[in-house]
């Protein structure tokens, strides 16, 4: 049965690609800009971004081994 | 009107990225959608891990985010109870024993079940107010939503309702249910980008969690030690309440038949995806509360006289806490995350009332035998008029703010005594097609009149009226179900192979690994909700 059914395309490489522009855009303009708030000293921008990126990162990684579709 | 934000040049490109990105995920799938059931069902091919995450974003809506955070700020760690015992039961229950027979019946909706299983005058009632209160529903919802951007940013009403509910509309026609899933989780893991810096910033600032507890009345910090008595919580509700009202008859009302959130499961690959479907969702139904809950509370440490002075309701927690922490850039992704949560909702409105509206009415009484085509385009036109009314909806309700609750107590009638039709039928071979109608007829009536009938006074708070008014009206739809069902005949047992317990299999996972058996997952999360209750007791 679950021969027939198919493959959409793959959700991981969206995922993967979203959160890699997000994390970049973040992580650049938080070293170039470093914003800050007066409740976070550090540069929250920089690093929640950083975070994203290896996010997005790993989903384009596993995206490129193949989907076992019946987990 | 003076707005919480000012939002720059780098926000905006986050926000646009992510309309631009999501509307390119319809188009993706556009050329996958090939007949009904690819567009209305997904191919029934989706692995079990999307179709999880799915089910819970599409609860995931901004209504509930805002709703939520404020109530943490209202009553502290209590709220907590809609996302334990108040979901979690519920949730595994429907995996465990509901999900066989929805699946395997091979229905494409919840009313559909109810025609196999009672008759079509039952699943008439439940296709028609079910449709009904979509559409209404996500009209109430977009307009609350714009209401959120306009504190927000500034936005107008119009840009937020058109812009949120044309993105909303591109992406479902082009790609139909898949679509709205896949959307669905790039939404769940958005959400938590955006706004779990929050809690943690907070929490930081406030020195951890005890630090955040030694700043709010001492029964935040409780689950049950205050619910011996009505008179000891801020909710005003009773153990009993909790546990019969919203545990029982409420959480499985709606997590067990809203097709809203069935409708994903039944999207899964296979049986076992489908049923793993409520289970996965149930682990990360368990963390949400960080994400809403404790910033509630976190809210009423930084900002004490919250909900008690102009300019600062409860509604205002999370908006008042994203401007004090966010700077630029985080602030896009904070914004981006409302956006999100708020569209994952609308699209779970619209492909269920798309789905139900096309098969339930269209099908049932309009047009019975046209090729498959054609239902797919019907689909593809009840999106955009689903979409259109509900804008109108949103502009009515800009218009008179109170008929809001209004409808959503309404509506709440509806779910009880449909999970009292749904377990008699499922568990019960004897229940009769006259038997379910007349049980869930009388269920509804039952709701209205005690909402009517009964002055608001008899409880302690509107929520404890809510818990107390689901349980009898489920009460009144099961004995009114097994009378009728005693004077009328049953269906042959051959007209209910699959549909009924005990009439068929069940299924049996021995040869899996324990980690992708429901049962096993099912227990985890059992044992891991137990003792989140007995810590937080």
């Amino acid at each position: 049965m679950a021969e027939s059914k198919h493959e959409f395309f793959d959700l991981r490489i969206l995922v993967g690609i979203l959160f890699t522009v997000y994390g970049l855009i973040l992580g650049i303009y938080g070293l170039a800009a470093a914003p800050k708030t007066a409740d976070t000293s550090w540069h929250i921008d920089f690093w929640w971004g950083l975070l994203i990126l290896i996010f997005g990162l790993i989903f384009l990684a596993w995206s490129r081994r193949p989907q076992r579709l019946d987990d | 009107m003076h707005a919480l934000f000012h939002a720059n040049a780098v926000d905006y490109t986050i926000i646009a990225i992510y309309l631009v990105f999501v509307i390119g995920v319809g188009w993706v799938l556009k050329t996958y959608m090939r007949t009904g059931e690819d567009f209305f069902l997904s191919g029934r091919a989706i692995p079990g891990w999307i179709t999880g995450l799915a089910f819970l974003s599409a609860n995931l809506g901004a209504l509930e985010i805002m709703g939520m955070t404020a109530s943490g700020a209202e009553y502290g760690m209590l709220t907590t109870h809609f996302y334990w015992i108040g979901a979690i039961p519920a949730m595994l229950f429907l995996g465990l024993y509901m999900m066989p027979f929805y699946y395997v019946s091979k229905v494409k909706s919840v009313p559909e079940y109810l025609k196999q299983r009672y008759n079509e005058a039952t699943r008439g009632v439940n296709a028609i107010s079910f449709a009904i209160m979509t559409v209404l529903t996500s009209g109430i919802s977009l307009y609350s939503m714009g209401l959120i951007f306009q504190v927000l940013i500034g936005w107008s009403l119009t840009t937020s309702i058109l812009v949120s509910a044309i993105v909303v509309l591109l992406y479902v026609i082009l790609g139909g249910l898949t679509s709205s899933i896949y959307n669905e989780v790039l939404q769940f893991f958005l959400i938590w980008a955006g706004l779990l810096p929050i809690p943690l910033i907070g929490m930081h600032q406030l020195g951890g969690w005890n630090g955040v507890l030694a700043r709010v009345p001492e029964s935040f910090g409780h689950l049950w030690r205050n619910l011996d008595n009505p008179a000891h919580n801020a909710m005003g509700i009773g153990w009993l309440g909790v546990v019969l009202g919203l545990g029982f008859v409420l959480s499985f009302g709606y997590w067990t038949t809203d097709f809203l959130v069935v409708q994903r499961a039944l999207a899964a690959r296979n049986l076992r995806a489908a049923q793993n479907t409520p289970i996965y969702a149930a682990f990360f139904k368990m963390i949400v509360p960080i994400l809403v809950i404790v910033p509630g509370l976190i809210a009423v440490a930084v900002y004490p006289h919250i909900g008690h002075v102009k300019n600062m309701s409860y509604n205002l927690a999370l908006p008042l806490l994203i401007a004090k922490y966010y700077p630029p850039g985080m602030m896009g992704l904070g914004l981006t995350a409302m956006l999100a949560s708020f569209m994952s909702g609308m699209a779970g409105n619209v492909t269920a009332f798309t789905t139900v509206w096309t098969y339930d009415i269209y099908q049932a009484y309009i047009r019975k035998d046209a090729p498959d085509k054609h239902y797919v385009n019907v689909g593809r036109w009840a999106v955009v008029w689903g979409v259109v009314i509900s804008i109108g909806t949103a502009y009515i309700a800009s218009g008179f703010p109170s008929i809001m609750d209004y409808m959503q107590t309404l509506f709440s009638f509806f779910n009880a005594p449909l999970f009292a039709t749904f377990l008699l039928g499922m568990f019960w071979r004897r229940a009769t097609p006259w038997g379910g109608f007349w049980g869930l007829i009388c269920g509804i009536v039952g709701a209205f009149l005690m909402y009517y009938v009964i002055p608001s006074g008899v409880f302690a708070s509107p929520d404890a009226g809510n818990f107390w008014r689901a349980w009898w009206a489920w009460v009144i739809t099961t004995v009114v179900t097994v009378i009728v069902s005693y004077m009328t005949t049953p269906k042959p047992d051959e007209e209910l192979a699959g549909l009924v317990y005990g009439t068929g299999s069940r299924p049996s996972y021995a040869g899996y690994p324990w980690y992708k058996r429901p049962g096993y997952l099912a227990g985890i999360v059992g044992i891991i909700l137990v003792a989140l209750n007995i810590w937080m007791w």
